[in-house]
């Protein structure tokens, strides 16, 4: 039980510079990844046309992109040193924006024959991380508590019990007073997916899948799927729906929606047991690729969590937040190859597939479940990547705007 | 440096600003809003309303083993204070060193969870304190015979009655040892026996070396509990002293307005 809290405005500024440095520099090295999937994605999706201009050039864009990156850090460490006190949010502004043309400048007088369509798409790629690596970085030194991204994680280590024992007693507490208790983990999902796999199956018959029972090809996808939006609907909502707590005592409020997130994947044991029941029935037995599922499994849960902390805090701000998301979720599992596999998509939408975190994830379960294969690491690598700049930038952003969610409940 | 007392809390020129309006209107409310301040209609949208300072240049420090009361009307911010001391929102301004570890007792329903049982909210409340369940086993015994509540522990929190959850309340929070103790308005709703009981205990982590911070709208208790008083007014510190002095400025305060 050691809990000592400082909070201070007067701490020494050279102390945090270190930090700073520090943090800029975890901060550079997420940059990094996003640009490596930024790279990646350009690579999948201009791979139609070696020849064009971009495709050439890539690595050129890179480092531009890497130095405009920088050059906003460096501006907002220079300014801070320069003043000896806060940067104000329009001096951090006005940085960004420097930064951003700087880069688009760059990118112009490299790559003259660009098209505009393109400088706009890396600006707003710089844009986005910029902003949330690197102006909300100041917060969480606001008052000198939280001393680095690692200290707030090494907090949330020693609360590792309470995180078990609360996921522990909101299952069991969740079917308490119903007859069929955790039965109902399993009938509300397989009922729905029985009714879709049989229309499915029975009526529309129209993709090749290499004569596999369309019901466990079906199931393989959409179990997955279930608990990622059950993960992302419940997580979101996890501040609001634990206001009572959060105005009354302290903890690192990430726990909420870590539980959250656990929870439905305590699910997915039941589900899991319950998919398998039904492929032996249909003669689709365990193969020895089911030992890349717990990595699989891993991403998907870093994935539900990066995007639940980000969208916790704004269902604290806009409570219509929610109501999009059921809205998404819906368009995603359309636009997601659970009904249907990858390959009937068409050449021109293959861009959605590329954007979406969850389709390789779910096409990867469906290999190694239905198709007794390994799951395909290049198009894993994209999903990973993506998981952890979303959960870094997530948490980050979660930890500096942690102390104004009481305010605003 | 043997006399030299370190402070466990200290208050650096606090001030704790929200917004009057701190609500959420509709988009079309918002835009109405905008259309009016163009138009010349009203001086000022609503995101521009007057701030409301619950704390002004709150400036005090408590030492170790002290016990402190602190009294003033309702909205005067003795609760945004405390709120803010235990680290659930953040100071406009100024600074806050609280050393030591900690627990909270904030209004009536103290952070329980309100569909799960008596004994597992010990379980869970205690770990939120930072006592993880293998402690928590030698104490329990300790904290359902403080709470007198015997057979209820096993039925869910939102059954019990608001005295029922203080008893709780306050036995998990003086179960798991903390150096210092935030208390607001728990006594309040306890019978008179149970009240009785939780002085002797406050007494009794006094000796301790416990810190202590009660407030309260019960004079008696304060004098009773605390050897000195913090009064706070509209956000401001009137007066901080002995207790007996303060609550007697007070209490003719009160009575004259």
């Amino acid at each position: 039980m050691n809990k000592s809290l400082s909070i201070s405005k007067l701490d020494p500024l050279e102390k945090i510079y270190y930090r700073l440095i520090f943090d800029y520099l975890t901060n550079f090295m997420v940059l990094l990844g996003g640009m490596l999937l930024a790279i990646y994605l350009k690579a999948q999706v201009l791979s139609a046309n070696p020849s064009s201009t971009a495709y050439r050039m890539s690595l050129e864009l890179f480092f531009i992109l890497v130095a405009g990156s920088l050059m906003a850090a460096l501006c907002a460490i220079l300014l801070r040193r320069v003043n000896k006190v806060q940067v104000s949010k329009r001096i951090r502004f006005i940085a960004l924006l420097l930064s951003l043309w700087l880069t688009s400048l760059a990118i112009y007088g490299f790559l003259p024959t660009l098209p505009v369509v393109q400088i706009i798409i890396y600006d707003v790629a710089v844009l986005c991380l910029g902003v949330i690596t690197i102006l909300w970085t100041p917060y969480i030194y606001k008052y000198g508590r939280h001393i680095t991204i690692f200290y707030a994680l090494g907090q949330l280590w020693n609360t590792k019990p309470l995180i078990l024992m609360w996921i522990r007693y909101n299952i069991s507490s969740r079917y308490s007073q119903t007859y069929l208790g955790i039965m109902w983990i399993i009938f509300i999902p397989l009922s729905t997916t029985l009714i879709i796999a049989f229309v499915f199956s029975q009526i529309m018959r129209p993709y090749d899948i290499n004569d596999v029972p369309y019901i466990s090809f079906f199931l393989a996808a959409v179990t997955f799927w279930n608990v990622f939006s059950q993960g992302v609907l419940n997580g979101s909502t996890s501040l609001v729906n634990s206001m009572g707590l959060i105005t009354q005592v302290y903890f690192p409020r990430e726990i909420l929606i870590i539980i959250k997130v656990g929870e439905t994947f305590v699910d997915l044991i039941f589900l899991f047991i319950s998919m398998m029941v039904i492929n032996l029935i249909l003669g689709v037995f365990p193969n020895q690729n089911y030992i890349y599922l717990p990595i699989v499994i891993g991403i998907q849960y870093l994935l539900t969590l990066g995007i639940c902390l980000l969208l916790s805090y704004l269902t604290v701000i806009a409570r219509d937040v929610p109501n999009l998301i059921s809205v998404l979720l819906q368009l995603a599992f359309y636009g997601t190859p659970i009904l249907y596999p990858a390959n009937v998509i068409p050449e021109r939408f293959h861009l959605l597939l590329f954007i979406n975190p969850i389709a390789p994830l779910i096409d990867a379960y469906r290999s190694i479940i239905v198709f007794n294969q390994p799951p395909d690491p290049v198009h894993l690598y994209g999903s990973t990547v993506t998981a952890f700049v979303i959960t870094y930038v997530g948490y980050k952003f979660f930890k500096s705007q942690e102390k104004g969610i009481a305010d605003f409940l | 440096m043997s006399d030299y007392i370190q402070p466990v809390i200290q208050v650096n020129n606090v001030s704790k600003r929200y917004r009057v309006n701190e609500f959420r209107p509709s988009l079309r409310y918002e835009g109405i809003q905008l259309l009016r301040k163009w138009l010349g209609l009203s001086q000022k949208a609503y995101w521009e309303s007057e701030p409301f300072f619950a704390l002004k240049n709150v400036n005090f420090s408590i030492n170790k083993g002290e016990t402190v009361g602190i009294v003033g009307r309702n909205g005067a911010g003795k609760t945004t204070l405390l709120r803010l001391l235990s680290g659930i929102t953040e100071p406009t301004e100024g600074s806050i060193f609280v050393n030591g570890s900690f627990a909270t007792l904030i209004g009536v329903s103290a952070g329980f969870d309100y569909n799960r049982t008596g004994i597992e909210n010990i379980y869970l409340n205690s770990a939120i304190y930072g006592v993880f369940p293998k402690e928590v086993n030698t104490i329990l015994d300790k904290i359902v015979e403080f709470s007198e509540l015997g057979d209820f522990l096993k039925m869910p929190v939102k059954r019990y009655s608001s005295g029922m959850i203080a008893r709780l309340g306050f036995s998990i929070a003086i179960h798991v040892l903390p150096e210092i103790i935030f208390l607001d308005e728990i006594l309040g709703v306890g019978d008179a026996a149970f009240q009785e009981k939780c002085r002797d205990k406050i007494a009794e982590l006094k000796n301790k070396g416990c810190t202590i911070l009660f407030v309260s709208h019960s004079n008696d208790s304060v004098r009773w509990v605390c050897s000195r008083t913090i009064w706070l007014e509209r956000g401001t510190v009137m007066m901080d002293g002995p207790t007996d002095l303060v609550i007697e400025a007070y209490e003719t305060n009160t009575l004259s307005s």
